[in-house]
């Protein structure tokens, strides 16, 4: 059908949007995740005082504060959702697919004021910074791309369940791990001061881990959705 | 050998143990499945 | 019923043969004790019959998210409660050889203890979903998604994980299996170890057909809403 995509995009974009405005007004999804990347940061600085441990454990630590962030924050998208009661109106909208990229983009979008913060604070506290900043960002990006596209699912399920506290880190932790490996080793290079040849194998893995996740999320939505 | 052959024993007896316990199980399955043709 | 004999029998004679036979290690190049490896016959089979069910339980996942019929849901249950009981078996025994050899009973740079330990949390976390839902067609559907979500992360942990672990090649090998994770096993070794494989394997079916069976009479007293 002739501009079934431009409005495929456009209702994708509503859906976005929707959740951008009503984050705006309420800010929880936003307070939260900042908050919570502030205080871990604030408690690993602290903790560490005078040590300066090696570039590594700080590629670790800085995704540890991305991975719990996330936690905290990224569920609400859906959970907002059945709270207010409006879940139901959004079923009858429109399609499962235009909802879960639209979720998606607010998720990256989350994610992606997160790291801006994040990065800036990271390297004055814990007096660390990458010495290969292109390898950094990709590695940062394609993570956070990861995070997202393969958490958005899970939040979406963990709505519909009843005591919804601590299941959707329980949920998201065994999914995360390779994303979660890959990224913290290509962090590590960038730290070390390495180059790309050092993070091929890496960079493949969450590349493909990345496009797997969102198509087999996209695959299975429409289930949860429907639900 | 000696410390060898005493584990074996004890591994020998829980597994007589554990399969006279599933054989059980399995009868009592059998019996509760032919009373409910009958 | 001779089958039922079968896995008596077998099961019994992998026992005295993994205890009676010498050691699968080498004593020159082992970590301690030569003997703690015959541990190996056990270790190792269960942690294969935890990933197998695991994968069953996928399987009967998938089956119910095609037909909606709740037969596959209870299956796929069943294997992953029988599933959970041998990953337990498989940290716990895993754990006792660590605490032999290298004196501790964790160690993370183990990278099979690291993925048993993995299969345990995708259980763990795979049951909670599962007592948060109590409409029982959402968690039937639910909990499948979430099955298949594992399985394809758990594909690239088995890409990863060897990878980030090239460097640490303590468990134990030499006689089984070498840094590049390839396996050799002497003729008698290799004879127990799959006889014992093929032993735990049956003896998972058995034990699954039970639970099966049990729910299915259960259900007659009690039906379900």
């Amino acid at each position: 059908m002739p501009g079934s995509s431009v409005n495929w995009a456009a209702k994708v974009l509503a859906v976005a949007r929707k959740d951008i405005t009503a984050e705006f007004r309420t800010r929880y999804a936003v307070n939260s995740i900042l908050m919570f990347a502030l205080v871990t940061l604030t408690v690993i600085s602290m903790a560490l005082g005078l040590i300066t441990p090696d570039s590594d454990l700080m590629a670790a630590l800085f995704w540890v504060i991305l991975f719990f962030a996330a936690m905290s924050g990224l569920a609400q998208v859906f959970i907002r959702e059945e709270d207010a009661g409006t879940a139901l109106i959004l079923k009858l909208s429109t399609e499962g697919l235009v909802i879960f990229f639209g979720k998606l983009i607010f998720n990256l979008l989350l994610l992606a004021v997160l790291s801006v913060i994040i990065v800036p604070l990271f390297i004055i506290l814990l007096k660390v910074s990458p010495q290969n900043w292109p390898v950094f960002l990709i590695g940062l990006a394609l993570g956070d791309i990861g995070l997202a596209g393969a958490t958005t699912i899970i939040a979406a399920i963990v709505a519909k369940a009843t005591v919804k506290g601590a299941l959707f880190t329980v949920l998201s932790f065994p999914i995360l791990l390779p994303l979660l490996m890959a990224s913290i080793e290509i962090t590590k290079v960038a730290f070390g001061g390495g180059g790309f040849g050092d993070i091929s194998a890496a960079l493949q893995l969450l590349v493909a881990y990345d496009v797997v996740m969102v198509t087999i999320s996209v695959m299975l939505f429409d289930f949860v959705w429907r639900q | 050998m000696d410390a060898n052959i005493i584990v074996m024993i004890v591994v020998l007896i829980i597994w007589v143990g554990i399969f006279l316990y599933l054989l059980a199980i399995d009868k009592r399955l059998t019996r509760i499945e032919k009373r409910d043709e009958s | 019923m001779w089958w039922k004999i079968l896995i008596f029998a077998a099961m019994s004679a992998v026992i005295i043969a993994a205890f009676a036979t010498p050691s699968p290690m080498n004593p020159a190049i082992s970590l301690g004790d030569a003997e703690v490896y015959r541990i190996f016959y056990f270790h190792v089979p269960q942690a294969w019959v935890a990933s197998f069910a695991f994968v069953l339980s996928m399987i009967f996942s998938i089956r119910y998210l095609k037909t909606r019929d709740m037969q596959y849901d209870t299956k796929a249950v069943t294997a992953a409660r029988l599933g959970l009981v041998f990953a337990i078996l498989a940290t716990v025994t895993g754990s006792i050889f660590a605490k032999m050899t290298w004196g501790e009973f964790w160690n993370w740079s183990e990278i099979r203890e690291v993925s048993v330990f993995i299969l345990l949390i995708i259980y763990g976390a795979y049951f909670a979903l599962r007592s948060a839902l109590p409409n029982a067609e959402s968690r039937a559907t639910l909990s499948a998604v979430l099955s298949i979500l594992f399985a394809v992360s758990a594909i690239f942990l088995i890409f990863i994980l060897p990878r980030l672990y090239a460097d640490f090649s303590q468990h134990p090998s030499d006689s089984v299996v070498d840094s590049e994770g390839n396996i050799s096993m002497g003729g008698m070794v290799a004879a127990i170890f799959f006889s014992s494989l093929a032993v735990f394997t049956a003896l998972f079916v058995w034990i699954y057909n039970l639970s099966l069976r049990a729910v299915k009479a259960a259900d007659k007293f009690m039906p379900e809403k």
